[in-house]
Parts: C-alpha cells; structure tokens; sequence
C-alpha cells in the first residue's frame, strides 16, 4: 500500500481569497476544496476550480457521503463526486466518519455514531462499495462531536483503526477534532494519536473552535489554539511528514494570517522531524 | 438499539423539536446528555438559519426577523431538507412560499424570494460564450432573416410583482454584486412586469424588461429567427419602425452578454 507522496501545507479553497491567491502567489503548497460547493454549479465557483487547478494540486473533501448512514448510498451524489473528480483531478478524496440522516433526509450536519461492532461492519461495507465506485481508495476523517451513546463498545481511535484495516481506507486525522472530542467526552487526545495506525494517516486537518467552557464546538472561525499545535507536534513526531491543511470557514482573518499559521505548522513539523529521526 | 433505531431516534429528536436527548445518549464530564444532544439540536437550527439569510438577505430584512424566522421555522417543519448541499435546499423556499396556504398570499415576500434566487442562480449558472456584437458583421445580409441564436445560461426571464424589484432595490441602497440596469419596463402602471436577470464579468444583473423587449427575447430564446421576431413586434408598430427596434435590442443583448450562439440558417434546407 503505497502512500501518496505528502503534498506539503495547504488551505481550503474559499472563494473570498481567491483574487489574492491569483495575484500574490502566498506561500501555499495545495488546496482542499469542499466538493459540494461545485457539484451541480457553474459560472464563477467552477471558473474558480479550474484557475486554482491550473497551478495547484488540489484534494476534494466532502460533507455529503454519509457513509455511516443507515440508509442506502446515495449513487446520484456519488455519481457527482466522480463527475467532479474527472475534471479537476484531485490528489485524493475525503469525506467524514459521520451521517448526515435517514429517510431521505438531510440535516446537514456530521452526525455521530456509537461505536459498535454493527456499526464498524456497516461502514467499513459501505466504504468499501464507494471505493469499488469512485475507483479509489477515499481518506475517513474523525469528527469532533458533543455526545456519546451508551451502545460504544470501543474507543473512537480503536473504531478508526480497524475501519482503516476493513475498509482499506485512509484516515485524515482532524487534530483540532481530536481536542474538541477529547475535551467534550473527557478522554486523552494524545493517546488517541498514539493509537491511530501511521501508515493509514493521510492527512491532518488544524482548525480553530469556539470554547463554551462546558463544551467546544468545532466552528473553524478562530486561529488554532496552543494545545492543538502541541498535539499536531505530537502526530508530526508520530507520522512523520504528512500533508497538513488548515480549515477556516468563518471570521475570516486577512490571507497572510493563515499563511503565517501554515508557516508555524511547517516549523513545527521540520522541528518535529529532526527529533523523530534524532529517536530512530 | 440497532445502528439504525439509533439513526431514525436521533434524527427525529432533531427535527421534531424535542429538546430532550434521544434514548442512548450519554451524560458527559460536564453536561448531562440533553444539554450535549442540544448542541446538535441547535446547530442544525442555526445553520440553516444562517444558510437561509444569506441567500435571501433582502427578504430577511424586508419581512424583519420575526416573520422571517416564522417563516424559516414553517420550512424547516414543513419541508426538510432533501439536498445534499444546504445551498440548495435554501434555493428552495420560494418553492415552498408557493405551496404553504399562508406565504403563497403573500405576494411581494413570495416575489422578492423569487427574485433572490433567480440573482443566485444567474450567478452559479453553467458558463458559456458571450458573444460579442462583431459575430453579426460576419454574417451577410441575407442571412439576417433566418439566424436563430443561443442564450447565455444565466439568462432568466421570470413575471413578478413590480414590488420586488423595488424592495430589493430598497436594501441593495449600499453598492452590491448587482446592479440594476437602466429600467426599461414601467409603462403601466400594472402589478406584474417581467424581469430579465444574468450574469456578466461574474456579476448578477438584472432589469425590467418592455412589453415588447419581452416578447423579442422570449421568440429568441425559443429559437425563433430574426425574421420572425420582426413580423412578431410588427404586430405592435408600423412596419418601418420595426427591424430598427429590433436591431436595437439584438444590439443590446450582445452588449449585455445575453447571447451565448449564433446559427446560420442550415444550408442544406435552402
Ligand atoms: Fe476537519
């Protein structure tokens, strides 16, 4: 199982830098796009696409799967899916280890499970029937969420482990998820790294949260927070070089505030590298 | 509890508006388990919410937030969302004002709605040519007749009260990503007119179409040739007036980015 090669530090694609991007050429290696922003569009969101594609490397990342569903695939979004892949040619493909509804509803929402055998069966069965689909082998990422249900029988690292191993998936490790969820069901986020197989980890998302004291809530509208770059040193150590990306989607701050995060992670990650190789 | 059971449980505690966490949920280190399930509870809420006042921000602050919530709360109760992208479920309120017995009376929400989204929809629309006007100098004269022509997707002619217009116009007082172009609707005083929107230069624009512009570009549109679009405006004016009429709108249809193809009559059938 060959890993593709790390893509560097990268951002996700929002439209309001766009121009900037084009202009200034700031210190970004890729793009993450969120591919329901140009399932089904055209005019300005696809000119956008394919101006950024022309120069960048590009991963698309999804909201919509609903790959621990109970209900069925739904083909026409995963037709979609494909569709778009063929015309910008991402890297990879990611969506989230969540649901989003049944009955033919959607609530918009990455929905939590609990973490059962039914449930790692179901979805690693599921994730094996889109990767037959899109011909590829799609990346899971963790959530943060704010429940947990009775019904676990193992840890959220645990279930990711062996979804990776059934479903032959690669894991996007969220470490601003990691941090809210380890904050909110009170467990230890670094030994949830520790857990997490190396060779299934793709990519990292950083991202910041808003903290209500009695919970945090996973909203990407602040800088990323001290205890998540530490335990971003940490999966560096752990994983070696990854590619890193970082999710803001709201209070945007100027362009250069988020290329001087990636800088901060790219420093982090060079550090981290000189102590993993110092330890072998 | 089945994966399933857990599933259909926690979906309906959200959008039946039971602020009680669903059977299997856990109490946390620091909020009991209806506390933890109203984080879902809520943020569903707010982020329709939120999608809702984006794509219709005029409406909202026409109606005021009280009746835009009412509203907003009837369609999330009276229709969730079947969209895999919440942009497209929003797109779908006028739809839903249509059908709800209350908001289809309500003719200039209703009206506004619709002309909302037709301004998104011109701007997400699926890219095309636009044709600039020097295409017809390479046409002879004779051809004129019989050339048909393709319009730009973004093109959309949709009859709406005249007060949608206006009030949109009303809350756009600050510069936007639209603009309304010089009216050329308006000579009745009638409730209802046609309005014309597009996107040029990635922008939204739209104005008020005459009776007349109207008919031109709705026979166009229909793939009508330049020879017909005449005789149909003929009907109004006397004959001289009329092909110069029309070479004026043709002129500013091209300028305005409406005309995406041109075709020559098909040789073969002369
Ligand atoms: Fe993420």
């Amino acid at each position: 199982m060959e890993k593709p090669a790390p893509l560097g530090f990268g951002l996700g694609l929002r439209h309001r830098y766009h121009a900037e991007i084009v202009k200034e050429r700031p210190d970004i290696d890729w793009f993450e796009v969120i591919s329901e922003n140009y399932i089904g569009r055209g005019g300005r969101p696809l000119a956008i696409l394919d101006d950024i594609r022309a120069d960048y490397r590009i991963v698309m990342h999804g909201v919509s799967m609903s790959i621990a569903s109970t209900a069925p695939l739904d083909f026409d979004y995963l037709g979609k899916l494909r569709d778009l892949a063929r015309r910008c040619e991402p890297e990879w493909i990611s969506d989230h280890l969540c649901w989003t509804g049944v009955h033919g509803v959607n609530l918009h929402d990455l929905l939590p499970i609990p973490y059962t055998r039914e449930a790692l069966d179901h979805v690693a069965e599921r994730i094996l029937r889109v990767e037959d689909f899109l011909q590829r082998r799609i990346a899971i990422e963790n959530v943060s969420s704010y429940v947990t249900f009775a019904e676990s029988e193992m840890t959220e690292e645990a279930f990711l482990r062996e979804l990776a191993e059934k479903a032959d998936c690669w894991l996007l490790l969220d470490v601003n998820n990691i941090f809210v969820s380890s904050f909110n069901h009170g467990f230890d986020p670094a030994r949830f790294l520790d857990d997490i197989p190396q060779e299934r980890v793709l990519q990292l998302h950083l991202a910041g949260h808003s903290d209500h004291e009695t919970h945090k809530i996973d909203t990407h509208d602040q800088p990323v927070i001290e205890e998540v770059w530490s335990l971003f040193e940490r999966a560096c150590r752990r994983f070696g070089a990854i590619s890193t990306m970082i999710e803001r989607d709201d209070n945007f701050p100027p362009l250069h505030e988020l290329v001087g995060e990636l800088d901060r992670a790219r420093a982090i990650a060079a550090a981290a590298r000189i102590r993993r190789e110092a330890a072998e | 509890m089945t994966l399933k059971d857990m599933q259909a449980a926690f979906q309906g505690a959200i959008l039946c508006g039971d602020e009680d966490a669903p059977r299997g949920v856990e109490d946390g280190p620091r909020l009991n388990a209806a506390a933890r399930f109203k984080i879902y509870y809520d943020a569903y809420r707010l982020r329709l919410a939120e999608g809702l006042s984006t794509e219709f921000p005029a409406l909202r602050e026409t109606l005021g937030d009280e009746a835009f919530g009412a509203l907003f709360e009837a369609y999330l109760e009276g229709r969730p969302s079947r969209a895999f992208a919440a942009q497209d479920y929003c797109r779908g309120l006028p739809d839903f004002m249509r059908e709800d017995p209350h908001w289809r009376e309500q003719d200039n929400a209703l009206g506004l709605a619709e002309f909302e989204r037709a301004l998104s929809r011109a701007f997400d629309a699926p890219d095309a040519p636009q044709l600039a006007i020097d295409v017809l100098a390479a046409q002879t004269p004779e051809d004129w007749p019989e050339l048909t022509f393709v319009l730009h997707p973004s093109v959309q002619m949709i009859e709406l009260p005249r007060s949608a217009r206006s009030a949109y116009a009303l809350s756009q007082s600050e510069l936007s990503e639209t603009a309304d172009q010089e009216d050329a609707g308006g000579e009745d005083n009638a409730p209802m007119e046609t309005v014309l929107f597009w996107r040029q230069r990635d922008l939204s624009f739209y104005r008020a179409l005459s009776g007349d512009e109207e008919i031109a570009l709705a026979s166009l549109q229909r793939g009508t040739d330049f020879a017909l679009i005449c005789a149909v405006l003929a009907q109004n004016r006397p004959a001289e007036d009329v092909a110069g009429e029309a070479a004026g709108f043709l002129g500013r249809w091209f300028t305005d980015g409406l005309i995406a193809g041109i075709r020559a009559a098909d040789p073969a059938g002369s």
